[in-house]
């Protein structure tokens, strides 16, 4: 598929060399690539094994002059000829623009050449290119080793379609840049007919074929082969296509025709005369190849190949290419996926609830009402001024029914007065990864690990984000804030715990955990009320005594403000004024 | 299969779109190509690497994992990823016909890359949606700019 790039002014077509292992199509490429003027190509890419056996593909990029002020780039691929890599084949035959098959010319090497020109139609077949519509040419290469069959015998036996063919002797380079400049001029004569013929449909006066003919198939069918041995190696192309349209043959044009040639050109195939179309020879059925019937092969431009001007040109003479069946698209069922689903953006992070579960808990915050239908307390609501358990122990679960609703949003400590000291909470923890508990003295998941340090570090509130929601919902949820590298972003776990507790009271739960009603128990007076701010051994404390002021002493200083002994506080010991 | 035909309006629109993903995503440089292994256009530092034979390759790259992925029961791999020890390579489906290769160092990371990527993709996607529809115009006649529907 050629692409065109009115911008640019480039047109590039992609042609494949196939055959038969070691039948020499990369030897074909690393020549042109030899003899190319530098200014004309890039590197060549040769992905091979280490005994330079084509791995994938090798590839050649060449610059062939220009049309009408568009350069033309070729990109020439040649194939893996082993037999195994046919996947390979598959893959590099993708969107081809022209097609030169290779053949070996030895004797014992025929089967391998039928084997791999039917696998070339298989191969274009599941791209929904036919072999016979396509720009195609043979090269019979290894003409300088004995043991061959003559050009007639090669001919009768894979040229079923009287494409044009070309003897090489790839190695020597002899006969590569005949080759390149047949089918190159064969693509680009495809080219102009397919879209001149567009264009005729579109303007009264279509413009034919312009571009210009290449001697790559001399005009004049000599019966007389030329010997193979003297056919020059052709000199790099010149970088130009231009040619005058319209008119016959002439040597001097075309890629690369140089105007003194000093021998005869390849000699044209088939020798037989007289064949009515250039290439259309009645070629003998030959076993394990059936060509398709009557198909003779028509050159594209007529100006081009060897054709008798008398030639009776069927209907009209339309092109053989304008019968281009434009393959269907591969289809694809790749969707490309949405980014979340590309990615397998994982859940987020399950919080855990340790902070309820473990020791830590009786450290004087209260855990939220992890079996409350009604949605979460927010965790800035739990007012730490409320009465703190006592540190040792851990705070017992509410059962929802024994909450009241107003307690919820003074916080969880109201309800945590309700068990104070009803007995050792110790005893029944909330389990780590059970979120929803219905019954209030559910045995302990795991017993604690560590008793909880007495001191300062009861009566401090301790934020904990709630306990997760199981299983976590909206994973591929649009609304998710995602940062760009996929993780979840701090500021936004506030936000997204939000959305997740809106998205629980959005949704009306399947099967809620209905506890069974309960007569309401009122809150038990509890004996000691204490300040979870202050320190409750405070006063009876010796190392406290002198580091805190006394209540006495606060309310003597608040009657009097200005009077605060702010020095006394070791507020910033290491700059403290003596 | 119709061929690839491109207007100068069509590459200044893919132009623009890649250059924006270049500066989001802070890549080396950007290249557009077909799964042909014709490049269609690239953005960026490019003068200092063979960008056909690199469009070539790719495309290879991506065809032959695609047969790996029909092996294993999926149509084929929507994004592929080299790491190199500064420089890698990100290449992703645009759509079905062309694929994006975009070529970063160790100044930004992948997370960046491939969601500026997605979402340059679908941009890219809409423009090569108009290329589909661009009709042939005479070599000779043709500026460069698409013509004006008469």
């Amino acid at each position: 598929m050629a692409s065109i790039n009115y911008h640019t002014r480039e047109i590039s077509c992609k042609i494949v060399y196939y055959g038969p292992g070691l039948s020499g199509k990369t030897t074909n490429l690393q020549i042109i690539h030899k003899k190319v003027p530098k200014d004309s190509k890039s590197e060549m890419v040769s992905l091979a094994t280490e005994t330079d056996r084509t791995l994938f593909f090798d590839f050649l990029p060449l610059d062939l002059g220009s049309i009408k002020g568009f350069s033309t780039k070729f990109q020439l691929y040649t194939v893996p000829g082993q037999v195994y890599y046919n996947a390979t084949r598959k893959l590099v035959l993708r969107g081809v623009d022209g097609v030169v098959f290779v053949a070996d010319s030895q004797r014992d090497k025929m089967p391998e050449n039928l084997e791999s020109l039917r696998n070339l139609e298989e191969n274009l077949r599941e791209y929904g290119i036919e072999l016979k519509t396509t720009p195609f040419i043979l090269q019979y290469n290894k003409r300088d080793l004995p043991s061959i069959f003559t050009v007639d015998e090669m001919h009768a036996q894979i040229n079923a379609y009287g494409v044009p063919a070309f003897e090489a002797q790839a190695h020597q380079g002899v006969g590569v840049f005949t080759t390149l400049k047949a089918i190159g001029k064969i693509v680009i004569d495809t080219f102009n007919t397919k879209y001149s013929a567009r264009q005729s449909s579109r303007r009264p006066d279509p413009t034919p074929s312009s571009i210009g003919s290449i001697p790559a198939v001399p005009a004049a069918p000599s019966l007389a082969p030329a010997p193979i041995a003297a056919i020059p190696v052709p000199p790099p192309p010149a970088p130009s296509l231009q040619m005058p349209p319209q008119q016959p043959p002439q040597p001097a044009s075309g890629f690369s025709a140089p105007a003194a040639r000093p021998m005869v050109p390849p000699a044209p195939l088939p020798r037989q005369q007289p064949a009515p179309q250039g290439y259309a020879p009645a070629p003998t059925p030959i076993q394990g190849y059936a060509p398709p019937p009557a198909v003779p092969f028509q050159p594209p431009a007529p100006q081009g190949l060897a054709q008798p001007p008398a030639a009776p040109s069927p209907v009209g003479a339309p092109p053989a290419f304008q019968n281009f069946v434009p393959p269907p698209a591969i289809p694809s069922q790749s969707q490309p996926n949405a980014m979340g689903a590309a990615q397998g953006f994982s859940p987020p992070p399950a919080i855990q609830p340790q902070g309820f579960a473990s020791p830590t808990a009786a450290q004087g915050f209260a855990p939220p009402p992890v079996a409350q239908p009604q949605g979460f307390v927010p965790v800035q609501a739990v007012a730490p001024q409320a009465p703190a358990p006592i540190q040792g122990f851990s705070p017992p679960v509410a059962s929802p029914s024994q909450v009241p609703a107003s307690a919820q949003t003074v916080g969880l400590q109201a309800a945590l007065i309700s068990d104070y000291g009803m007995d050792n909470p110790i005893a029944r923890p909330v389990p780590p990864q059970a979120p929803i508990v219905t019954d209030s003295f559910a045995p302990p998941a795991q017993p604690p690990a560590a008793v909880p340090a007495p001191g300062l570090q009861s009566g401090f509130f301790q934020p904990t984000p709630p306990a997760p929601i199981s299983p976590p919902l909206g994973t591929n949820s649009p609304q998710r804030k995602e940062r760009l590298d996929g993780t979840m972003d701090p500021r936004d776990l506030d936000a997204e715990i939000a959305r997740m507790e809106r998205e629980i009271l959005g949704q009306p739960q399947a099967a809620p955990p209905q506890p069974l009603p309960q007569p309401p128990v009122a809150a038990k007076p509890v004996g000691i009320q204490t300040n979870p701010n202050v320190n409750p051994n405070m006063d009876t404390d010796p190392a406290f005594s002198d580091a805190f002021l006394s209540l006495d002493e606060i309310r003597q200083f608040q009657q009097s403000p200005q009077d605060y002994p702010t020095q006394r506080l070791p507020m910033n010991p290491g700059n403290a004024n003596p | 299969m119709g061929n690839f035909i491109l207007y100068k309006e069509d590459i200044d629109r893919l132009n623009k779109v890649m250059a924006r993903l270049l500066a989001s995503a802070s890549a080396t440089f950007v290249l557009l190509v077909h799964k042909d292994g014709n490049l269609l256009t690239h953005q960026g530092f490019t003068r200092a690497f063979d960008t056909t034979s690199l469009a070539a390759l790719a495309a290879g790259s991506y065809a032959a994992t695609r047969a790996i992925a029909q092996l294993i029961g999926e149509s084929e791999f929507t994004v592929l990823f080299h790491k190199g020890k500064t420089d890698s390579i990100h290449i992703s489906l645009v759509d079905e016909d062309t694929i994006m290769v975009l070529v970063f160092d160790d100044r930004t990371n992948q997370g960046l890359v491939r969601v500026e990527s997605e979402r340059a993709s679908a941009d890219i996607r809409t423009v090569l949606e108009d290329v589909r529809h661009n009709e042939f115009t005479d070599l000779e006649t043709a500026t460069g700019s698409k013509p004006q529907a008469s």
